[in-house]
């Protein structure tokens, strides 16, 4: 255990210097999400659909998603560049334990979530008085289940990008449908049956679920045990591939030398 | 005319043997995203219901078609800033910037040979991304005409233009990632491409003319929906120019001085 935590210590430790090299890089990381987050909002403004509430659904959405997307994002540069600088054979080289390798990985993108965490919650949560003073204690366990979620989530991509250097097309196709399905923009609730089954699948939608409803912006039939239920299911799942893949992946590099497939 | 050639069969060789997919499925995905997001509120969350600015903005024009022509503009312009611009850093990381330096073959062919190679590709996920937004109910049918095919044209003239600009960017401040991704989140926020751009503040309206896709879209949407001719439209087209002259002179200059300082300062 002491040795997996040193593991995950040294890859995020070794990310941050190797991505946060400028104060433009905090910069962006901010601006980014703040014009997305404008752009989604003014595509609602042919609609008559305005007011705090779309703001404050909204917000928690992009609060959330932001949180799974820098991880990803941050895994896929990382095996990236690995890949490019040829460190990553050499990484599967030493004795460290594999998984605690890609949760690192993902990890690494843990400053930069806690820092956009914060500015959204500031920005538009207390705009919208969706946060009050009463209910401030609430972010720190908002921050431990996005964090939680997203590592494993983060994690999973991360195994899958060791089988071809082409493995980013396997983000898009995750995190594409992710924004849509997941929720973080328009509510699950109005989705027709095949779509609600695809939502289901992302961990990010019952994240949203719990988050939402702990903040009476949703007011569902469905309780939040069984969305902390298909979240425990759907984690235990992306655990479980997460770890045959590593095992695959080892085991056709010893074979062939190679850490791709095609 | 070899060194266009030459130029193509070196980018599409390079892309097939390393990333077949990576870009083209991502600008794709995001393009059919961008439709498929406000199909979603438009037909499950609102029903249909289109507040009465929008058609006043719009021209009356239907929503989908709106949509879908913003999105499918704002793939080519995403692809072809992208690869005109990155293309001298990709040929710095990989080491072979130096040599294209010292070679007596001129820059400007070489960047033709860049869009060539990358228009072939492009296009391919523009008519993907139109597939899909036909199939979500977009009305197309003015697309097959010559007008719509100057308008595209033109489009990428212009992209090409401010793709040489970004590249002198991108090679002064050595990155990619943040530039490209910052720019396009912008162009995709004030450029009108999912609403129109009367919603937006009047200042953001202002400096949203000084990105080629602003004038391009607006003259898109007018040939394939209003059916206008493009001699109604001469002030867009005018306006596209003027941009392109701009960036490109601007571009070349630049990359003149940055060339000559490069060679000094980073290969010694």
């Amino acid at each position: 255990m002491r040795k997996s935590l040193l593991v995950m210590k040294a890859e995020i430790k070794k990310q941050q210097q190797n991505d946060y090299h400028s104060y433009f890089v905090y910069f962006s990381l901010l601006v980014w999400p703040i014009l997305g987050f404008l752009e989604i909002y003014y595509t609602y403004r042919p609609f008559e659909a305005q007011g705090r509430d779309l703001l404050a659904f909204l917000g928690t959405g992009f609060m959330a998603y932001t949180c799974f997307w820098s991880m990803v994002q941050n895994a896929w540069s990382m095996s990236n560049q690995e890949r490019k600088n040829g460190t990553l054979e050499i990484s599967f080289l030493t004795p460290a334990n594999r998984l605690a390798m890609v949760y690192g990985k993902a990890l690494g993108a843990l400053l930069q979530e806690v820092w956009m965490f914060c500015c959204f919650c500031i920005f538009v949560l207390f705009y919208t008085k969706t946060l009050r003073w009463d209910n401030l204690a609430l972010l720190p366990l908002f921050l431990m289940l996005l964090l939680v979620s997203s590592t494993i989530w983060g994690g999973m991509l991360n195994a899958i990008f060791l089988f071809s250097r082409d493995a980013s097309i396997v983000m898009d196709l995750f995190d594409a449908p992710m924004t849509l399905f997941a929720g973080t923009r328009i509510p699950v609730s109005c989705f027709p049956k095949w779509a609600k089954v695809i939502s289901l699948f992302f961990p990010l939608t019952y994240c949203l679920n719990i988050i939402r409803f702990i903040l009476g912006l949703q007011k569902q039939e469905n309780d939040v045990f069984f969305s902390f239920a298909g979240l425990m299911l759907c984690l235990t799942a992306m655990m479980i591939i997460t770890k045959y893949l590593l095992v695959k992946a080892e085991k056709h590099n010893r074979e062939t030398g190679q850490l791709q497939f095609y | 005319m070899r060194v266009i050639w030459s130029t193509y069969k070196k980018i599409r060789i390079g892309i097939l043997r390393a990333v077949p997919w990576s870009f083209m499925v991502s600008r794709v995905t995001t393009g059919v995203m961008q439709i498929v997001f406000p199909y979603f509120i438009y037909v499950y969350l609102m029903k249909g219901n289109l507040n009465s600015e929008f058609s006043q903005y719009a021209d009356g024009a239907d929503y989908m078609t709106y949509i879908v022509l913003g999105s499918a503009l704002n793939v080519l312009a995403v692809s072809t800033l992208m690869n005109i611009g990155r293309a001298l850093i990709t040929e710095l990381r990989e080491g072979t910037l130096e040599m294209l330096l010292l070679a007596p073959a001129s820059r400007n062919l070489y960047f033709l040979g860049c869009l060539l190679e990358q228009t072939t590709r492009a296009l391919i996920e523009f008519v993907t991304v139109l597939l899909a937004g036909a199939a979500l109910g977009a009305n197309l049918g003015a697309l097959l005409s010559f007008r719509a095919f100057f308008a595209i044209l033109l489009a990428v003239f212009g992209f090409f233009c401010m793709g040489i600009f970004l590249s002198g960017v991108m090679l002064y401040t050595r990155d990619t990632y943040i530039t490209q991704n910052t720019l396009f989140i912008t162009m995709s926020l004030i450029c009108g491409i999912a609403y129109p751009i009367q919603y937006l503040p009047k200042w953001v309206q202002c400096f949203a003319q000084i990105f080629p896709l602003t004038p391009a879209v607006t003259l898109f949407r007018n040939i394939v929906i209003g059916r206008q001719y493009l001699a109604d439209n001469i002030w867009l087209i005018l306006q596209i120019f003027v941009l392109s002259g701009i960036y490109l002179a601007a571009g070349l200059l630049w990359n003149r001085w940055l060339e000559r300082r490069m060679i000094e300062s980073i290969f010694g």
